[in-house]
């Protein structure tokens, strides 16, 4: 089973209980999708170490055989590629390795070069086994990164808990396209309620089950819940605005060590998805 | 000076436009031929583009036979591309078209 964690808003605690949630699970694996600044790792008493890089394929034109008819740059859907009068050039951080070009070019001069965007991680305890992927600073493609991630997904761990990035746009998507369920976090803010209906709506689209799990529960107001209400949409937990929970949190210690009950809360939660999966 | 064609980023059609803040969004480019002063302001095919907006552009006044940009600032595609077509980059200004290539002509504008 494949439970992805998002959020519309950033800071509304997907971390937080991506990891506290792995914790209370026997065999279980945790990948940390937000690879723009991946932070599970702040939590977990860890050593990792570098699995792979990830990479996307990028143009190599060969001039012996380029002809400057320009289908290439044309054609390209991200402006990748663009044609002066004696050259294409190729904007490598442009490109999303599409590979269109490639198989457009009618002189066969482009191949395919792989260009390195990210890297990939691993650290394992026991039954515990956790992947990140992190991208390279400077670069802007995360979706190949996740993508990659997602290959190091194991076939031996009856449960995989992702940490998605937030928002609600390819990165996410990537994220949760192939979960089994997905768990928003939301707040009980204006903002937290307004990108949570954004992920809602993309959620329906991609025909993903989903319940909400509202943190700092006392701050705000009660929109948010009468939302859930009105779009009967299940609350599968709701977590404390609670002081402790910063304090601990600043010091990498996740809110299931410090409310006590949570840890029977969470395989409660995990009950309840394994119903509605049914 | 050499009689050129050189692209100005607007935001209007209008007779004597002011040259628009940004390169690549802008919604027309004037192109002055310098020889008579003649002009024409042609709708920018890039403003709509998901990304590489800069590029688009620099491939569309190549495509107009453009020598010469004044431009209010560049980001590194643009510029890089503009370099390797060979166009020469010049500083502008928040002024109308004619007081730019004014400026222009009496070799006020600073090379980029």
């Amino acid at each position: 089973m494949q439970i992805t964690i998002v959020s519309g808003k950033g800071g509304t605690g997907k971390t937080s209980l991506a990891v506290s949630l792995a914790m209370t699970l026997e065999n279980v694996q945790l990948l940390d999708a937000d690879v723009d600044e991946p932070n599970c790792s702040l939590f977990l008493d860890l050593n990792t170490k570098l699995v792979a890089e990830a990479k996307i394929p990028i143009p190599e034109i060969n001039y012996d055989l380029c002809t400057l008819c320009g289908a290439c740059s044309s054609n390209c859907e991200y402006n990748a590629l663009m044609k002066v009068p004696d050259q294409i050039l190729v904007f490598e951080k442009m490109c999303h390795g599409c590979g269109l070009c490639s198989k457009i070019c009618p002189e066969n001069a482009i191949t395919e070069v792989p260009r390195t965007i990210g890297h990939l991680y691993e650290g394992k305890n026991e039954d515990f086994l956790f992947n990140f992927g992190a991208l390279i600073v400077g670069e802007e493609l995360s979706t190949p990164v996740i993508s990659q991630l997602k290959q190091l997904i194991s076939k031996d761990k009856p449960i995989i808990v992702i940490d998605s990035p937030p928002g609600s746009s390819c990165p996410m998507v990537e994220t949760v396209i192939d979960s089994d369920y997905v768990i928003l976090v939301s707040e009980p803010t204006p903002f937290g309620l307004s990108d949570m209906k954004m992920v809602v709506k993309t959620l329906r689209i991609l025909e993903k089950k989903f319940g909400v799990v509202i943190n700092k529960d006392g701050v705000g107001n009660k929109e948010l819940e009468l939302y859930c209400q009105k779009e009967e949409i299940p609350v599968l937990l709701k977590i404390p605005f609670n002081l402790e929970i910063a304090r601990n949190y600043s010091e990498g210690i996740p809110f299931l060590n410090v409310l006590p009950g949570m840890d029977s809360e969470l395989k409660q939660m995990i009950v309840d998805i394994r119903e509605a999966l049914q | 000076m050499n009689n050129l064609k050189v692209a100005i980023p607007v935001s209007s059609k209008d007779d004597n436009p002011t040259m628009y803040e940004r390169f690549g969004r802008a919604s027309y480019f004037c192109i002055i031929e310098t020889e008579d002063d003649s002009s024409v302001v042609l709708a920018n095919p890039a403003v709509e583009a998901r990304g590489g907006a800069g590029l688009r552009a620099v491939e569309f006044l190549i495509s107009n036979q453009t020598q010469s940009v004044i431009v209010p600032q560049l980001g590194p595609n643009a510029d890089q591309a503009l370099r390797r077509a060979n166009i020469t980059i010049f500083q502008g200004e928040s002024l109308p078209v004619k007081d730019l290539i004014a400026k222009w002509k009496n070799e006020e504008l600073s090379k980029l």
